[in-house]
């Protein structure tokens, strides 16, 4: 690894590198895909950085919202036995 | 997706069987998810039936025990796309950015500037959230839904989207920046 490569690599990690760079680790913790470290690395950056501390409060807001507000809709009557028995018939 | 390098060579019964446990029991998610791409009660209906007829009739590519409402959702995307968008006369946008890396472009460090603030968020009501959500394009309604409300990891997306994980990533990250700015706009018409 390149001396560069490296120093970018520690600020990566200790929460100093730029909020851009973070971008990707916001939306991965968001989504619950990011590693242990990961979520490591962007909560010492949202540690220092309100801003991207409070961008990724209300992306997580929005993302509750969406799931607590969007009904769900109960399948239409007749429709699972419509298939079952189109299917029994083309079988 | 899921497919097995070899098809299965499934007994009649034995069909039956996985269609019945491994399929049937996602008619409500399909429902749900044929409902938001077409908006329209009978559609869905429409595309729940021809998703479910076009998985029994494939069903020897789909290896048992894996992932059968990621193989659902990716036939319902597929019917939707090839025939019901035809019809519906929707015209195909194109027009957005979707590059790999696209984190560090200039326009990605614009969007994200919003005001919307967290109790504006909090204040919304679900009309507010269903309409903002019903005028994204549909490729960025579709990652939302996939995403948020079906918890499908971005590598299942990428399976049922047929694009590269990267590409799922900014679609996403896209299509959230969208949905801000229209919820912004919503809250900013309410007075909040
Ligand atoms: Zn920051």
């Amino acid at each position: 690894m390149s001396l560069k490569k490296l120093v970018n690599e520690i600020k990566f990690r200790t929460g100093t590198a730029k909020c851009t760079e973070y971008l990707e680790l916001v939306q991965r913790v968001l989504d619950g895909q990011a590693s242990r470290s990961q979520e490591v690395y962007l909560k010492r950056h949202q540690k220092m950085c309100l801003k991207c501390l409070e961008r990724f409060n209300i992306d997580q807001e929005i993302k509750k919202l969406i799931q607590l507000k969007l009904a769900s809709r109960e399948v239409p009557e007749g429709l699972a036995e419509a298939i079952k028995t189109k299917i029994a018939k083309s079988a | 997706m899921e497919e097995s390098p070899t098809k299965n060579d499934y007994t009649n019964q034995a069909k039956d069987k996985i269609f019945n446990e491994e399929f049937m029991p996602h008619i409500r998610a399909m429902y749900n998810f044929a409902h938001r791409l077409t908006y329209d009660e009978d559609d869905a209906k429409d595309l729940v039936q021809d998703t479910f007829m076009k998985s029994y009739r494939f069903i020897n590519s789909f290896q048992q025990g894996t992932n059968a409402k990621a193989w659902l959702f990716r036939i319902m995307k597929n019917s939707f796309i090839n025939d019901f968008r035809k019809k519906s006369k929707q015209p195909t946008k194109v027009d957005y950015q979707e590059v790999e890396g696209y984190y560090n472009s200039e326009g990605t460090q614009k969007a994200v500037t919003t005001d919307l603030r967290i109790d504006t968020v909090k204040n919304l009501i679900g009309d507010e959230i269903t309409n903002a959500l019903a005028a994204l394009d549909i490729d960025f309604r579709t990652v939302i839904i996939l995403c948020d409300l079906e918890g499908f990891t971005y590598e299942e997306m990428a399976k049922i989207l047929d694009i590269p994980i990267g590409t799922v990533r900014s679609r996403l990250h896209r299509a959230r920046n969208l949905l801000k700015e229209k919820l912004q706009s919503y809250a900013q018409s309410m007075g909040y």
